[in-house]
């Protein structure tokens, strides 16, 4: 037969100031892993978002990122031609360091020159503010959360790169895509303004799913062109590697701050077995088994942790969406994201309670287990 | 001295709970010392060497994307207060391992070798400066990959549509060990054969000045020399170019400052909790001791000591640990030499050890006054 839980429930209750101190702690280690965790969630579903399904990204062959790519100013010419086409987009990449509003330092944000063509291939990205950039006028069109952290590219600002001045005449809202880290002008914009010519990469759609398979082969083989292609989703999968040091970090910190909590559930739930040394023996006197008492004091190990573990999500929520910016080191450019806190990840930081509960409880409810009804009393 | 003999033996007669408490402070304290470590790090202090301070780096003022004209190296070189000038081109590229990056930085020849920091064997050096097609490569990568001196390497171009194919002439042993070097020269017929508007152009300079003195100045004059060309520059010492790209990652400090906060706070919740447990089971006793004359003053003492004793023992543990793992461990071979170097510093341990000593203190406090306000009747009356 099994002890009602309703005995931990009041158990934890009547000792309340340990219970609330070592929940208290697993909650801090549950807080840390989730906000770690809500980061690298938050910058990989960026990458996800971006993606199309039916967009190719050719870049040379072995480049890893669109702006680390140089591609032959004679390479669309001969793309164009592929059958399977449905549109093409040329474009040029460069980043410019631009000096961050809170004073922290710079950091270098992508103006990305793309046609009428380009913007069609990414319906996630529509006008808010202003109008498009002109062909030729040094015009920017500035993605909103880009002109609320950077300097001089707020709607009108004149944004100067080295000797060159743009205007801004529009922001735009690209949602939760790499979209939202850029600035857009007309493709000869920066091949004027940085004496540019290469193309950074082609962009082509593909007329229909089936055709996607050939023209990668196609892209991949042709011995006119030197460059590799992949899907967008592909590509943007690929850049979720950018965010694996703040992965491992997450996880090395909250294994090791795990390892320290776990020991202190562990000393909470020995004091707890020692002062209910009564209890136990009478337990075992009215007959239950030596193994329902070590469940006993698991599950409330337990239960102690999942307080602590929903203490821990709690306090971590109110970073969701809090939008921030890092380096992604393939593109070595700015990456604007939002924390994420999902359900899932939720439910990962109480597991990860609940894992330190059952590690701090086990050895402490053996003990329980061993304690003979007759040495319990005597010992009183 | 008795005093100190009866904190130790409270310390040490629930063995199991000192002990866990002690390895829980250790962990906390190896985490806290690992995260400042990061820190300072990041910062790049440990990979400069003296003549940093005279080394500055000019590059274009849009972004290092965007190359400077060769035909600068000149007029850098004529600057009053500059001493050498050299091109300063990265190359990303990898060996064998697409996965693992590798970066060359293509450079003037006679540039090599007037870091004393850096040092490199005087009749490898010469035969590195006789050969247009020679490479430099750090101590620690001739290691990492088996080569030796002679041998002749591919290095693929993650970024420039070639490869760099080299003999390695040399090898240096320094604090940055990240970068094998080449010629500039020979960097530059690769590009133009590939890419030839891309070529007699670097993606910045490197100058070594008369002294750490006139370098803030020398890069004034040299940025308002190109204030009005079409290529306008940025120049700034070695440590703040490598502290901008610290400053790229955003708010890092804060964060990780934020994180060592979460876990300084576990650690006074687990010595509070700790320091409770005992001071709940020694009700009694604590009242005897208080019948005998101790004062309220002896009692927190004793309970603070005790919390005291703990957490030197977990800071000697994780402290310790910390110094003795990172130098045992290789971190620049663990993190594909992402992280150079990983050296805990004795202000590090001194700042961890002091707060370990505040943090013994502040969880002894709540325990500890309501040990020393317990009333000696109302417990012992209790005890039955």
């Amino acid at each position: 037969m099994l002890i009602p839980l309703k005995y931990n429930i009041r158990n934890l209750a009547v000792r309340r100031a340990a219970t609330l101190l070592t929940a208290f702690g697993i909650a801090v280690s549950v807080a840390v892993f989730v906000a770690v965790m809500a980061l690298v969630e938050g910058m990989d579903e960026t990458f996800v978002a971006t993606g199309d399904a039916r967009n190719i990204i050719t870049l040379r062959r072995g480049a890893i990122s669109e702006t680390g790519s140089i591609i032959d100013v004679g390479a669309p010419l001969v793309v164009r031609n592929f059958p399977g086409i449905e549109a093409i987009s040329a474009e040029r990449l460069v980043y410019v360091s631009t000096p961050r509003l809170s004073g922290t330092g710079s950091s270098n944000v992508v103006i990305r020159g793309l046609g009428d063509t380009g913007r069609a291939l990414r319906p996630q990205v529509r006008l808010v503010r202003g109008r498009w950039y002109r062909p030729g006028a040094r015009e920017l069109t500035v993605s909103r959360s880009i002109a609320s952290r950077f300097r001089d590219c707020a709607l009108g600002d004149e944004f100067p790169t080295g000797s060159v001045r743009w205007k801004v005449v529009g922001l735009f809202d690209a949602g939760n895509t790499a979209y939202s880290s850029e600035m857009w002008t007309d493709p000869d914009g920066p091949a004027t303004a940085f004496s540019r010519r290469a193309w950074s990469d082609i962009v082509v759609r593909a007329t229909d799913k089936a055709a996607i398979a050939p023209l990668l082969h196609l892209l991949d083989t042709e011995p006119r062109i030197d460059v590799d292609a992949r899907t967008e989703i592909d590509y943007f999968a690929e850049q979720t590697k950018a965010s694996s040091p703040v992965r491992i970090l997450g996880n090395v910190v909250a294994v090791i701050m795990a390892v320290g909590s776990a020991f202190a559930a562990m000393n909470t739930m020995y004091a707890a077995v020692g002062s209910r040394t009564r209890e136990i023996a009478v337990l075992r006197a009215l007959g239950f088994s030596g193994r329902a008492v070590a469940l006993s004091f698991l599950s409330e190990a337990v239960l102690l942790s999942v307080v602590g573990g929903v203490i821990g999500g709690l306090a971590a929520l109110p970073l969701n969406g809090l939008a921030t910016g890092t380096t992604n080191w393939f593109t070595f450019s700015e990456m604007n994201f939002a924390f994420a806190i999902t359900p899932s990840l939720l439910a990962r930081g109480i597991l990860f309670a609940i894992a330190m509960g059952t590690v701090g409880g086990v050895l402490p409810a053996m003990r329980a287990s061993r304690l003979s009804a007759a040495a319990a009393m005597r010992a009183l | 001295m008795a005093f100190v003999r009866l904190i130790l033996k409270n310390a040490l007669r629930n063995r199991r709970r000192t002990l866990l408490t002690t390895l829980s402070v250790a962990v906390s304290l190896f985490l806290l010392v690992s995260l400042r470590t990061l820190i300072t790090e990041m910062k790049g202090d440990t990979l400069m060497t003296e003549q940093s301070g005279r080394r500055l780096i000019t590059r274009n003022a849009v972004s290092l994307q965007v190359p400077l004209p060769i035909a600068y190296k000149e007029k850098l070189a004529r600057v009053p207060g500059v001493d050498r000038v050299s091109e300063y081109q990265w190359i990303p590229s990898w060996y064998r391992e697409p996965n693992i990056p590798l970066m060359i930085i293509a450079c003037d020849p006679d540039f090599m070798g007037t870091d004393p920091q850096y040092v490199i064997p005087p009749e490898e050096l010469a035969r590195f400066k006789a050969d247009r097609t020679a490479l430099i490569v750090p101590q620690k990568l001739m290691d990492k990959y088996g080569w030796r001196i002679g041998q002749r390497i591919t290095l693929r171009g993650s970024v420039f549509p070639f490869d760099v194919e080299g003999t390695i002439r040399a090898r240096f042993d320094a604090p940055a060990q990240n970068a094998i070097f080449c010629w500039y020269a020979y960097f530059n017929e690769l590009v133009r054969r590939a890419i030839p508007d891309r070529a007699d152009k670097s993606m910045a300079f490197v100058e070594l000045t008369h002294s750490a003195a006139v370098t803030p100045s020398v890069a004034a004059t040299i940025d308002a020399m190109f204030t009005n060309s079409s290529g306008p520059t940025r120049s700034e010492s070695e440590k703040n170019f490598v502290l901008g790209f610290s400053a790229m990652l955003g708010n890092v400090t804060l964060f990780i400052s934020a994180i060592a906060a979460a876990v300084v706070f576990a650690i006074v919740l687990v010595t509070t909790n700790t320091m409770s447990m005992a001071v709940r089971e020694r009700r009694h006793e604590i009242a005897v001791l208080k019948t005998l004359g101790f004062r309220p003053g002896h009692v927190v003492l004793l309970i603070a000591g005790e919390s005291l004793a703990i957490s030197a023992a977990g800071a000697i543990i994780g402290i310790g640990g910390a110094r003795v793992f990172f130098r045992v461990f290789d971190i620049y071979d663990l993190t594909n030499t992402v992280i150079q170097q990983f050296n805990v510093t004795e202000e590090t341990m001194l700042l961890a050890a002091l707060l370990a000593l505040a943090m013994a203190v502040v969880s002894s406090l709540v325990p500890a006054i309501a040990a020393a306000r317990t009333s000696i009747a109302n417990t012992l009356r209790d005890s039955n």
